[in-house]
């Protein structure tokens, strides 16, 4: 690790040529989100459409990266082909690892090959191939090529698209390492519309620790690891998973059903935490350099035919919102319904939460007869998973003007066939099942990400709006500063502002809390300000009635109160003071 | 190894503690995949033989026989001459091209510490039996 020098390598798949920059001046926006943001606004271009050749993906890896336990995430950032708006996802596999020992902090990808390739990047090498005969595969048979094609010394990771980022579906996620993904804000669309398949990244440079800062470091990585090991939510994310949550939220009445037309998930009984486990459970797997092991493979197995003894299998990983998205959400009644239908999703390469925001907007659209037989090619209802495998087909080959239109997203389908007002989207971004109340609905209009584990909290009438509002503000800053060090959002509480100061130290790098603290809203500010640049306005934003007629686990939520709530956030938020929204 | 979740703790471990160094590619275990995550894990570590090969094969007594099995490295004697490599019948030696020297375990179960998944353990082994004959003894 070279202090202050950030290595940024850039492509450009139209002149199919790279560049690495050592750059001394990125710095300030240590890695992760923070640096990511700050390539994006170097290099996007707010004229052109997010799709447009010259428009960049950035995959940028955290400060923290992979020098401390469960700091695993690389950040995507890039402006969503689905909401225009920022787009910042993360995911772990082996990335950041593969990233650090290529000395790569970050990765700039633009331009559009004039034919299907893929890149190999490696330290010493940035190959560009064709790759034509991959093209038209979905994730997991494409994963399967990639993995002989390439065989490369040292740590390797590799992203993919299937057919629905081939064709520019617009929720098309990459899928990273198998059973991770970049997801929903439409990366696999960018991919595919670079004509870019995969992305593979290895690592085999050795990284010596300086001797001036080795004790430190190991009593620092003893103590985050010990911490996190003995933590209370371990057993919780290792042995059962994320999807334990669907039994508190819907005790919660935070877990809406039928595109939010039912209040509580029906056929919960087989979805539960335990009974996955029992019957489907194959293997739980971690991100490079994390103890937790929090993805959980599930088990699925299809008949050949209807007589014959013949079986297809499928591992396919599970979590909490997989499960709301296409189990919940359709109304599904049973496990297989939910593998059959999560197979095809993950095979196109589509995003669980919008593929199940846009199937759930269809249902309504086919029972109030908006939409008919002739545009679907299927009878569509909640909980015939037939008719949504053959609408999953119909989207991402786009067979009808109804099809292609809901290949934009469920709101850009609603605006165009009627059904506006029970899209379960806000700002074109899915809703994930977490009905909490007013913060929910706040974080989905900013594209702020919820806490995975949420605590009971005060029904709606005993909270203030701007107090809502800034504690918001405040924790969404917090994970801006941890989002930039590469720390995974299930274990956040770990990192408090002393322990990530603490950790920076050992690395070199002399930011007390409150430093850090300050440099999480100055992180915030940048990030909504590219925001802003692209048009996101919370004070304008729409939210469908049918979000007032879900129950949340604060009661039925008032349209004027959240109105309000929009309106301080925008003051707070483009106020443009840094200093002066920091508490404490 | 059916329980090992992929988190490279154990390899991060010894390249931390023994190797002094962030990079897991040459800490001496290596957890790897066969055919992407789908497959089953394997460790490559060293199996502490009885009557090591490696060290048969080390022209410069780099590699002394430990009691109990395996090897002891002894840094300065290792010329990087990887004559050691093929002869060790699992594969596991591996050089690391900066020192430009082979990685050997030095069998000091820090890799067993970190494991989250109980895969690893440290075992005390009985340094009477060494060998086939003084276990029959």
């Amino acid at each position: 690790m070279t202090q202050g020098i950030t290595r940024v390598l850039y492509i450009d798949l139209s002149s199919l040529t790279f560049e690495i920059k050592d750059r001394a001046d990125l710095s300030p926006y240590m890695g992760g989100t923070g640096l990511g943001c700050q390539l994006l606004a170097e290099e996007s271009h707010l004229s052109q459409d997010p799709l447009a050749p010259e428009q960049p993906i950035i995959f940028s890896r955290g400060t923290l990266s992979p020098y401390f336990p469960a700091a695993t995430q690389v950040a995507a950032v890039f402006r969503s082909p689905l909401t225009g708006h920022l787009a910042e996802s993360f995911a772990g596999g082996s990335l950041a690892a593969a990233m650090s020992l290529a000395r790569l902090n970050a990765l700039v990808i633009k331009g559009r090959a004039d034919r299907p390739v893929r890149i190999t990047v490696g330290p010493r090498i940035v190959h560009i191939k064709k790759a034509d005969p991959i093209y038209g595969t979905g994730t997991e048979e494409c994963l399967r090529e990639l993995y002989d094609l390439d065989p490369s010394p040292g740590l390797r990771s590799i992203m993919v698209i299937g057919q629905a980022g081939e064709k520019t579906v617009r929720f098309a996620d990459l899928v990273l390492d198998r059973y991770w993904r970049f997801g929903g804000s439409g990366a696999g669309a960018l991919f595919g519309s670079k004509n870019l398949k995969s992305l593979m990244v290895y690592g085999d440079r050795s990284l010596p620790i300086p001797d001036v800062n080795a004790a430190v470091y190991r009593e620092v990585f003893e103590n985050i690891h010990n911490r996190l090991v003995h933590s209370e939510l371990m057993p919780l994310l290792h042995e059962l998973g994320t999807v334990i949550n669907l039994e508190k939220m819907q005790s919660m009445m935070a877990l809406p059903s039928r595109n939010g037309r039912e209040p509580q998930f029906n056929a919960l009984p087989s979805f539960t935490a335990q009974s996955l486990a029992e019957k489907h459970l194959v293997r739980q797997l971690a991100c490079t350099g994390c103890p937790v092991g929090c993805v959980h493979v599930g088990y699925y197995r299809r008949m050949y035919g209807s007589e014959s003894f013949e079986f297809e299998e499928s591992h396919l990983p599970y979590d909490y919102t997989t499960v709301y998205a296409l189990g919940s959400q359709l109304g599904l009644e049973t496990p297989g319904d939910f593998w059959a239908l999560w197979e095809k999703v993950s095979g196109y390469g589509l995003d669980p939460l919008a593929a199940g925001a846009a199937l759930g907007w269809l249902t309504e659209a086919f029972m109030q007869g908006l939409v008919n037989e002739q545009d679907t090619g299927t009878a569509i209802g909640f909980g015939y998973t037939e008719g949504y495998l053959h609408a999953l087909d119909g989207l991402v080959g786009g067979e009808t003007p109804l099809y292609r239109d809901l290949a934009r997203g469920a709101t850009f389908a609603a605006l165009r066939w009627g059904g506006v007002d029970y899209v379960t989207e806000i700002n074109h971004r899915a809703t994930t099942g977490l009905h909490t109340g007013y913060d929910s609905l706040l974080s989905l209009a900013m594209g702020f990400k919820q806490p995975e584990f949420v605590h009971p909290l005060p029904p709606c009438t005993n909270q203030e709006p701007e107090r809502v509002v800034n504690n918001l503000i405040a924790r969404e800053a917090a994970n801006c500063l941890l989002d930039s060090m590469g720390v995974c959002r299930l274990v956040n509480q770990v990192y408090d502002y002393k322990t990530v100061s603490r950790a920076l130290k050992s690395l070199g790098y002399k930011l007390s809390p409150r430093q850090l603290k300050i440099s999480s809203y100055e992180l915030y500010n940048i990030k909504q300000g590219i925001n802003r640049a692209f048009g996101l306005d919370p004070a304008r934003t729409n939210i469908p009635y049918r979000f007032f007629n879900i129950p949340t686990a604060q009661g039925l939520l008032e349209q004027n109160r959240l109105a309000e709530m929009l309106d301080i956030l925008a003051k707070q938020t483009w106020a443009a003071d840094k200093e002066g929204i920091i508490p404490g | 190894m059916g329980k090992c979740i992929a988190c490279y703790s154990c390899s991060f471990a010894c390249a931390r503690e023994v190797m002094k160094s962030f990079s897991p590619q040459y800490a001496a275990i290596r957890i790897k995949t066969r055919g992407g995550l789908q497959s089953k894990l394997t460790a490559d570590i060293c199996r502490a033989c009885k009557n090591p090969p490696c060290a048969e094969a080390c022209p410069y007594e780099a590699l002394v026989p430990r009691v109990g099995g395996g090897v002891k490295l002894i840094s300065d004697k290792c010329t990087g001459c990887e004559n050691c490599i093929p002869a060790c019948p699992v594969g596991y030696i591996i050089m690391n091209p900066v020192q430009e020297k082979i990685v050997m375990c030095i069998h000091c179960g820090i890799c067993s510490k970190y494991c989250p998944h109980d895969v690893l353990r440290l075992e005390e082994v009985d340094d009477i039996c060494w060998t086939q004959d003084s276990c029959e003894q």
